[in-house]
């Protein structure tokens, strides 16, 4: 048994997002960190790593230092053994089939058994990824999971529906499962490991080396434009003592909100 | 002209406590919107002789913000924040602490005092009472920060006071050695006028503008949790990495906030958090990262905990933002559970905020471990400065308790501590204070007031016994 999980190393949550002048782009000004469901993926693959005794391996698309030493920060140092990070200069620009195939071919290479991923990255909310490694892989696929039984090479994975509905998936391995919110209670990096994970093995290899050209990973859909939501009108401040106040709020909510 | 009088009881009823949960009672309530506003009430009430008490977030825990008689004065418009530069910002006094501090983070600078409270205290408060928090280990409190105020004299006289004014050199200051421990009890004796007007509980004016001094936002800090196997090992390591932190202020271990918390807190934290077995004790820990690089304080970090025989296979690490608001929700589940625990009893909760020096420390620990009723210990141990929740369960145990704490307060000044670290005298503590700097130096506070204040309307009873002065 190996297992594989897919960190996306993302904005942090009170990072500021700036859309660039001419919008092609946007700056982070904040911290990078894995994101919050793959956080659930982590913890669900070292939890499957203490029950089987294998090795975990993290697979991430595309990253500079601050994303290699979060990866060290954070993965590594709750227990994955080994990372992966894909660096290619043809992989700026690609889209989610893009980081699909590559991640897919990285995964096979490794020859992982079962993957984990979070259900979605919290930046760009695309949902695509996971489904798409699957399928390129040829596996099971189970979304959104909040428990997870794994017995030899089966599974049974609960799924958490709208209106609080429980759904049972069960089939066998190799699959890739995504994390929700209440898979599990994500631990916390100790000192030592964080320390130790300094030392442990990351892989920077690029397309090449995973049997991928840049053709492989040519974007289809292009982003082409970024920019901020429409500013938020100013609250009104009402003035004058509290009988005015009143009825003059009465008045905004009777004919300008219309709620009353 | 005056503001109006609002005396509608339902409107006054929920102003008339605060977090000590002291009854109050007040004959009115005045909002007023402009410093002109406070020197028109203020003249009105110092010649009609009505007690006037500024009333903010109400979260004081000594009785300062529970009126006895008289008219409360909302600080709530003034809710403005000004301009926020590159060394200086400036707020209105009823802006929410948390609130100023985000706008200001917003533009890469940084107001360091962080009061637990932060989220729910105003920033004239703050100063009135010279809040400090767990920053305060490496920043100070708030006084270190505070550079320029509008104050509104109890006569009504309007001041602009900026850092470095001198005195009137007819108001008879109060001179006296304040301990040298962090301390918010009694009128310190002042540098400048400014000093005046920071951690007199709002009895010399009333405090309507503030400007602060801002310093560079740490580029990134680490958090963590160390547990250790008793008090003594978390002390021992307590006092290196104080030393260290004094001694080499940007050095690889160096905390910007030490907290401590005893087994009895771990208990509470449980369920919340897994608590490693054979844990006596925790501390909270932070450390910006300094030119040296995070690995840097890692190493050291962990060379010293080894070396006071921590838990280190244990200790929580923090250096992201999702993590370290875990860990932050894991110190603040303590203070809850005990919170909870006190509903359960019915009860008040004692809580202490005694300061000894640093070498005092261990004789009072020994002594807050040897409370008479169920207690537990945290707080701000790079400072010696913890704070005794007292959990009594029957009112025989809570006689007991409030007879202890005054044994404590005692021992503490005996110590060269203090009776109040932060959270300043109010109604509770003013036998206290009056133990610890004795009849004379009181009578130089209070001619100081008498000054200020002819007829003792502001603020009446904090600070000082009760009634005109
Ligand atoms: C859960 C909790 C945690 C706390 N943690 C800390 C802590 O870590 N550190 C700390 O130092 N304190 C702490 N406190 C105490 C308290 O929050 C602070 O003293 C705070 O500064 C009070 O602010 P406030 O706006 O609630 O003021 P209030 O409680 O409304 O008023 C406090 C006093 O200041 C006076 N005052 C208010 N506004 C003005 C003004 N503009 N001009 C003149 N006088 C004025 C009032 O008359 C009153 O005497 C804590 C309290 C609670 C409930």
């Amino acid at each position: 048994m190996k297992v594989g999980l897919c960190a996306k190393v993302t904005a942090d949550t009170d990072a500021r997002l700036k859309a660039s002048a001419d919008g092609s782009s946007f700056e982070v000004n904040g911290k990078v960190v894995v994101g919050p469901y793959d956080a659930f993926a982590v913890e669900e693959a070292i939890k499957t790593k203490e029950k089987f005794k294998c090795e975990v391996v993290s697979f991430t698309v595309g990253g500079g230092d601050d994303v290699v030493a979060q990866l060290r920060g954070t993965v590594l140092a709750l227990g994955a053994d080994k990372a992966v990070v894909v660096s290619d200069p043809a992989l700026a620009g690609t889209d989610s089939l893009g980081v699909a195939r590559t991640l897919a071919a990285a995964i096979k290479k490794e020859g992982c058994d079962v993957v984990f991923c979070g259900k979605q990255a919290i930046d760009d909310d695309n949902v695509q990824v996971p489904a798409m490694v699957a399928e390129l892989l040829g596996w099971a696929q189970v979304s959104r999971i909040v428990e997870l039984e794994i017995e030899g090479t089966d599974f049974k994975a609960t799924r958490s529906m709208d209106g609080g509905v429980r759904e049972v998936v069960a089939g066998s391995l190799p699959a890739v499962f995504t994390a929700e919110r209440g898979l599990n209670t994500p631990r916390y990096p100790k000192l030592p490991a964080v320390i130790a994970a300094k030392k442990k093995p990351l892989e920077t290899p690029d397309l090449a080396a995973l049997g991928l050209s840049g053709g492989d990973v040519a974007a289809k859909a292009v982003t082409t434009a970024y920019g901020a939501p429409p500013e938020r009108p100013k609250g009104r401040k009402l003035e004058g003592d509290v009988d005015t106040m009143v009825s003059e709020l009465v008045r905004l909510l009777r004919e300008e909100v219309k709620v009353l | 002209m005056l503001p109006q009088l609002i005396t509608d009881p339902s409107v006054l009823g929920g102003l008339l406590t605060d977090a000590s949960n002291l009854p109050g009672r007040a004959d009115g309530l005045v909002r007023p919107r402009s410093a002109e506003d406070v020197a028109d009430i203020l003249r009105h009430c110092q010649s009609a002789g009505i007690p006037v008490l500024p009333t903010a977030g109400r979260t004081s825990t000594t009785g300062g913000a529970t009126p006895d008689g008289g008219w409360l004065m909302s600080m709530a418009a003034f809710d403005a924040v000004g301009e926020i530069g590159h060394d200086r910002a400036s707020a209105g006094a009823g802006v929410w602490l948390g609130a100023f501090q985000s706008a200001i983070e917003a533009t890469g600078r940084f107001y360091p005092p962080d009061p637990t409270s932060r989220n729910e205290c105003t920033l004239g408060a703050s100063v009135a009472c010279n809040a400090s928090g767990a920053r305060s280990f490496r920043y100070g409190a708030t006084r270190r920060w505070v550079e320029g105020l509008r104050v509104v004299l109890p006569t009504g006289e309007i001041l602009d006071v900026r850092r470095g004014d001198p005195i009137p050199a007819d108001w008879p200051v109060p001179r006296w050695h304040e301990p040298a421990v962090k301390t918010a009890a009694g009128y310190a004796p002042p540098a400048s006028l400014l000093d005046l007007f920071v951690g007199t509980e709002g009895t010399l004016g009333v405090i309507t503008d503030v400007t602060v001094r801002l310093t560079d936002l740490p580029s990134d800090v680490i958090g963590l949790i160390a547990f250790f196997p008793d008090r003594a090992s978390a002390l021992a390591f307590v006092e290196q990495a104080r030393d260290a932190s004094r001694g080499d202020p940007r050095g690889a271990l160096s905390p910007r906030c030490l907290e401590y918390f005893d087994r009895g807190c771990l208990g509470m934290a449980e369920g919340r958090t897994t608590v490693p077995d054979g844990a006596g004790a925790a501390l909270f820990c932070e450390q910006e990262v300094e030119a040296c690089g995070a690995d840097a304080h890692l190493e050291a970090w962990l060379e010293a905990l080894t070396a006071h025989g921590a838990l280190v296979d244990d200790t929580i690490l923090a250096t992201d933002g999702p993590s370290r608001s875990r860990l932050l929700e894991l110190r603040h589940a303590i203070p809850a559970g005990i919170n909870e625990r006190v509903v359960r009893n019915g009860m008040r909760k004692i809580g202490t905020d005694l300061a000894v020096p640093d070498a005092a420390l261990p004789r009072m620990m020994d002594l807050y471990e040897a409370s008479p009723v169920e207690h537990v210990l945290f707080g701000h141990i790079g400072d010696s400065h913890l704070h005794l929740n007292l959990l009594p369960s029957t009112p025989e145990e809570a006689q007991r308790a409030k007879d202890w704490y005054d044994q404590l307060a005692r021992e503490a000044i005996a110590l060269g501590g203090t009776v109040s670290a932060e959270h300043g005298i109010g109604k509770l503590k003013r036998d206290h204070l009056r133990w610890m700097v004795g009849e004379e130096v009181l009578a130089s506070f209070r001619s100081l007031k008498r000054r200020l204040d002819p007829n003792g309307i502001l603020g009446r009873g904090n600070v000082f016994e009760q009634g005109p002065l």
